[in-house]
C-alpha cells in the first residue's frame, strides 16, 4: 500500500472519530429529538414523544418533551383534562429556559399555590405565530380542549393581509420538512447535522420582519379580516364552554439613552385590541409590564447571557412576568364573574 | 471578499489549484526553471487584481498608479537622477492619494466646525480598502531604497506583486519590501508541507475570528451601543471584551493571511506576539500590530529624529509618532485621542526608565506591571471602540459611576478569557528557560492520526460555533 493510500486511510478514520466526538460535544450543547410533521394536527409538527433536548446556543436548558411531544413538565391526561391551554411560537415552547421556569409551569404551580388547582398545558411549537394557531385552531379544541381558556401568545400585532385571508378561507400552509422527509429526519438524528443546519440557515440572515403594518393597505379591509379570524376563534372556544385570552408580548428596543421603546406601532396594538375587545376576548398588553421591569429593575424580558442582550426569545425573566400577567387577568376574569 | 466567506475560500482553492499546475513534472520538463516563476508570480498578480477588484474593479486603477509611481522613483532614486524630486515622488504621492480618500472629509469637517464656518462641500468618497496598507508599503519600498536597505527593482511584475499580493492587500501586515522581494527570486510554489503549515495557521486565525471575536462582537455592541442602559461591571466586562475582541480578530486576520502565503509558498513574520503580557507600553507596542509599529519607527520616527536630537525631542517625536499612528487607524478624534494616550504613555515609560533604580523585577512585580499595562491599554481601546467621544465618555462614566443597569455576564466573553489565559500559560510552559516568551502557532504533524482527529475536530467546531451574521475584520475599515 502506499503512503499516500495509507495516509487518507488515516485520514478518513480521523474524520470519522472527530465527527463522533463532534456529535458527543453536540448532544449536551444543541441537540433535540426528530419532529413529527402533521397534517391535520394541533400544530404544523410536534417533537418525539419524551424526547429529550438541550439547548446551548442562546441560554442554556435542557429538559425532555412530553408524550404528546410538547414541553410541559407534567404529561397532558384525557381523563383529568385541562383547566387553561397555551398555544403560541417557539417563545412559549420554551426551550432556551429550564423547564420549571416556563410560562406553563410556573402558571401551574401559582394555581396550586392559590388552591384553584387548574391544570395548564403549553403546545407552544417553534414557527407556529398567530396564524398558523389560528388555522389549527379546530384540531386544537378537538384534540386539548380546555375546561376554562384557551391563552393565544403573540409577539407581533400585524399581519400580511395575504396570509389572513388565506386563514379566512381556510388556513395557511403547514410546515414541512425542508427536504426529503426520511433524509430529514435521519441527519436530525445527529446532533452535529443540527447544529450545522442550523448554523446555515443563519448564514447572512437579514432577519427581516415578514410582517407588513395595516397601515399600508386598507385598514377597513385588514381589520375585517382580522376580525374575522378572532371571531371564529372565540366562537370556537364558546362551543367548548372555556373563554378566549390573547397575551401579546412586544420586542423592546434598548435605545442610546438607557430607556426602552417597543418596537410594535401603539396604533397597531390599538387596532388589535379593540378588535378583541368587541368581540369580548381578554387582551393582555404585556408591554408596560415589561417596561415597568426595566425601568425599576433593568430587567429585559428578551436575550441570555451568550446571546445579544434583549434579543431572540423570552428569557426567565420574560417568562416569569407572562405568568404574573396571565394569572392575574384570569384572577379578575373569574372575580368579576 | 474577506478571508472568512465562503467566496474567498473557494477562491483560494481556484488559485492554489492553478498555482500547483505549475508544479507538474511535465510542465518542469518543458520550461525553464526562471520562466516558470515568472508564470507562477503573473498568476498570483492576476489573483490579486481579481481579488482587490471583487468589490469595486476601479480601486485596481489606483493600486496600478501607485505601484507605477512607487516603481519609477525607485528606479531613479537608484540611478541618482534627481534623488530628492523622486523620493518626494515616491513618499507624497501615496500621502496625498490616502489623505483625499482618507481624510479630506475629515479635515474639512474639523476645520469648517473648528472656525465655525458654514461650509458644506463634504465629498462622497468611497474609501478604497485596504489603502492605509498598501499606501505604507509603496512608501517603505521607496524609503529603503533611497536608504539602500534595499536594491531597487527593475521588475515591475515583482514591485506589483510586492504592492498587491492578496494576502495582506487589505490588512496587512506590512511586510517590507526586503523581507519579501528575496522570495520573489527563489522558487516558491504550493507544496504539500507547505500547504500542511499553512492551512493550520489559517484556520487557528479563522477560529479566533469567526469563533471568538466574532461572538465578542454581539456583546460590546450591544454595550457600545447604549452604555448608561448598563450596570458598571457590564460595561467593564465590555470594555475588557473588547480588548480581547481586537486582538483575536486582527490577529486572526494576520494569521489567516500568514496561512495562505504560506500555503502559497512565502514567509511573513508574525504580526502579534502575545501583547497582552506585555509590562509596559513600549513592550506593547513591540508585540502588537508588529508590522505597523516598526513601519512607524523607521518610517515616521527616525525620520522625525528619534532620539538623536535631545530628550525634549525625543518625547516630542514619539507624541507625533503616536498621534499619526492613531490617525493612520481612522478619520475620527477619537483615533487622535487613543493614538495621543498612547504616545503619552511611550513617554511616560521612558522618563520612568530614567529615573527608575536598577533592580531585578520580582515575579508579583512583572504580574502588576502586566495587569496594568493591559488596564491601561483596555482603557485607550475605549476611545478606539466608541464611534465618538460622547460615547466614549459615557462607558468611562458608567465604570467609574459604577452606575446600576443591567446586569448581563456574557459567557463568550469568559470562554474568550479563558482562551486568551491558556495561550499565553502554554508558551509559558514551553519557554524551558528562555528569557524572552514568545507566541507560536500550534502546527500539528498531520500524519499522525490523533493529530488528524484534533485539527478536523477544530474545523467541525468552527463551523458549528462560528457566528453566522456578516461581521467584517475590525481593522478593514482602516
Amino acid at each position: 500500500m502506499s503512503s499516500a493510500s495509507r495516509w487518507w486511510i488515516k485520514f478518513i478514520s480521523a474524520g470519522i472519530v472527530a465527527f463522533l466526538l463532534l456529535n458527543l460535544f453536540c448532544l449536551f450543547y444543541n441537540n433535540y429529538p426528530t419532529r413529527t410533521y402533521l397534517d391535520n394536527g394541533s400544530t404544523d409538527y410536534k417533537w418525539k414523544s419524551n424526547g429529550k433536548y438541550s439547548q446551548g446556543t442562546e441560554g442554556f436548558a435542557w429538559g425532555k418533551f412530553d408524550s404528546n411531544g410538547y414541553n410541559n413538565l407534567c404529561d397532558y391526561n384525557k381523563s383529568d383534562g385541562i383547566d387553561v391551554l397555551l398555544v403560541g411560537s417557539s417563545h412559549l415552547q420554551a426551550v432556551h429556559v429550564m423547564q420549571d421556569k416556563n410560562v406553563g409551569s410556573l402558571l401551574n404551580e401559582k394555581f396550586k399555590e392559590s388552591g384553584q388547582g387548574y391544570h395548564v398545558y403549553n403546545i407552544g411549537i417553534g414557527g407556529q405565530d398567530f396564524l398558523h394557531c389560528a388555522s389549527n385552531f379546530n384540531s386544537t379544541m378537538k384534540e386539548f380542549p380546555p375546561r376554562k381558556y384557551v391563552v393565544f401568545e403573540i409577539d407581533s400585532v400585524t399581519y400580511p393581509m395575504d396570509e389572513l385571508k388565506k386563514v379566512s378561507e381556510g388556513g395557511v400552509d403547514r410546515m414541512k420538512p425542508a427536504g426529503e422527509e426520511d433524509l430529514a429526519a435521519m441527519l436530525s438524528k445527529l446532533p452535529y447535522f443540527q447544529l450545522v443546519y442550523r448554523q446555515w440557515q443563519y448564514v447572512g440572515d437579514s432577519k427581516e420582519d415578514g410582517s407588513s403594518s395595516p397601515q399600508e393597505i386598507d385598514k377597513r379591509e385588514y381589520a375585517f379580516y382580522l376580525g374575522s379570524i378572532l371571531e371564529r376563534l372565540d366562537a370556537e372556544c364558546r362551543n367548548i364552554g372555556c373563554d378566549m385570552i390573547i397575551i401579546f408580548h412586544p420586542h423592546l428596543l434598548l435605545k442610546y439613552d438607557g430607556t426602552v421603546e417597543p418596537l410594535t406601532d401603539e396604533l397597531d396594538v390599538e387596532l388589535f385590541r379593540e378588535l378583541c375587545r368587541d368581540r369580548n376576548i381578554t387582551f393582555i398588553d404585556m408591554t408596560k409590564s415589561y417596561v415597568v421591569a426595566y425601568e425599576e429593575e433593568h430587567i429585559l424580558p428578551y436575550g441570555f447571557c451568550n446571546s445579544g442582550v434583549g434579543q431572540g426569545h423570552i428569557n426567565e425573566e420574560g417568562h416569569r412576568l407572562m405568568a404574573e400577567e396571565i394569572f392575574s387577568s384570569i384572577r379578575d376574569i373569574e372575580g368579576g364573574k | 471578499m474577506i478571508f472568512s466567506s465562503f467566496a474567498f475560500i473557494g477562491f483560494f482553492i481556484i488559485v492554489l489549484a492553478v498555482l500547483s499546475l505549475t508544479n507538474w513534472k511535465r510542465v518542469n520538463e518543458r520550461i525553464k526553471k526562471s520562466k516558470i516563476i515568472k508564470v507562477r508570480h503573473v498568476l498570483i498578480l492576476v489573483a490579486s487584481y481579481i481579488y482587490y477588484g471583487w468589490a469595486d474593479w476601479r480601486f485596481c486603477f489606483l493600486l496600478l498608479v501607485l505601484t507605477g509611481t512607487a516603481y519609477l522613483s525607485a528606479i531613479k532614486i537608484s540611478r541618482g537622477e534627481q534623488v530628492k524630486f523622486y523620493l518626494l515622488l515616491g513618499v507624497m504621492c501615496p500621502i496625498l492619494i490616502l489623505c483625499f480618500f482618507k481624510y479630506y472629509n475629515f479635515f474639512l469637517e474639523s476645520i469648517t466646525s473648528l472656525f465655525n464656518i458654514q461650509y458644506s462641500s463634504s465629498l462622497e468618497i468611497l474609501l478604497p480598502l485596504g489603502i492605509s496598507f498598501y499606501t505604507f508599503k509603496a512608501i517603505s519600498y521607496v524609503m529603503d531604497v533611497y536608504r539602500k536597505k534595499t536594491k531597487a527593482s527593475d521588475s515591475f511584475l515583482k514591485i506589483s506583486l510586492y504592492i498587491s499580493f492578496f494576502p495582506q492587500l487589505l490588512a496587512g501586515p506590512i511586510v517590507k519590501a526586503n523581507d519579501f522581494l528575496p522570495q520573489l527570486e527563489e522558487e516558491r510554489n504550493v507544496s504539500l508541507k507547505n500547504f500542511e503549515i499553512g492551512v493550520q495557521i489559517f484556520v487557528f486565525g479563522l477560529f479566533k475570528k469567526i469563533v471568538i471575536a466574532d461572538h465578542l462582537s454581539v456583546f460590546i455592541n450591544d454595550v457600545y451601543g447604549s452604555p448608561s442602559a448598563f450596570h458598571g461591571s457590564t460595561v467593564l466586562l465590555a470594555v475588557l471584551s473588547y480588548s480581547i475582541q481586537i486582538y483575536f480578530d486582527f490577529s486572526g486576520y494576520s494569521d489567516m493571511a500568514i496561512g495562505c502565503a504560506k500555503m502559497m509558498g512565502y514567509d511573513f513574520n508574525r504580526n502579534f506576539n502575545m501583547p497582552y503580557i506585555s509590562r509596559n507600553v513600549t513592550e506593547f507596542w513591540k508585540r502588537w500590530h508588529i508590522s505597523l509599529s516598526s513601519w512607524l519607527q523607521e518610517y515616521l520616527y527616525y525620520s522625525l529624529g528619534g532620539n538623536r536630537k535631545g530628550e525634549g525631542r525625543r518625547y516630542v517625536n514619539l507624541l507625533i509618532t503616536m498621534l499619526l499612528g492613531g490617525l493612520w487607524h481612522g478619520a475620527g478624534w477619537n483615533f487622535v485621542i487613543w493614538g495621543g494616550l498612547h504616545g503619552i504613555g511611550l513617554c511616560v515609560h521612558k522618563l520612568y526608565l530614567r529615573f527608575r533604580r536598577k533592580e531585578r523585577v520580582s515575579s508579583l512585580g512583572n504580574l502588576v506591571s502586566i495587569l496594568s499595562t493591559f488596564v491601561f491599554v483596555s482603557i485607550c481601546w475605549i476611545f478606539f471602540r466608541a464611534e465618538s467621544f460622547i460615547v466614549a465618555k459615557d462607558v468611562l462614566r458608567q465604570i467609574f459611576v459604577w452606575d446600576s443597569g443591567i446586569i448581563q455576564p456574557y459567557t463568550w466573553s469568559f470562554i474568550a478569557v479563558i482562551s486568551l489565559l491558556i495561550a499565553t500559560i502554554v508558551p509559558y510552559v514551553r519557554r524551558s528557560g528562555e528569557k524572552d516568551i514568545n507566541g507560536f502557532y500550534p502546527i500539528l504533524n498531520l500524519n499522525r492520526f490523533w493529530s488528524l482527529v484534533v485539527f478536523l475536530f477544530t474545523i467541525g467546531m468552527i463551523l458549528g460555533l462560528a457566528y453566522t451574521n456578516s461581521n467584517p475584520f475590525i481593522y478593514f475599515q482602516f
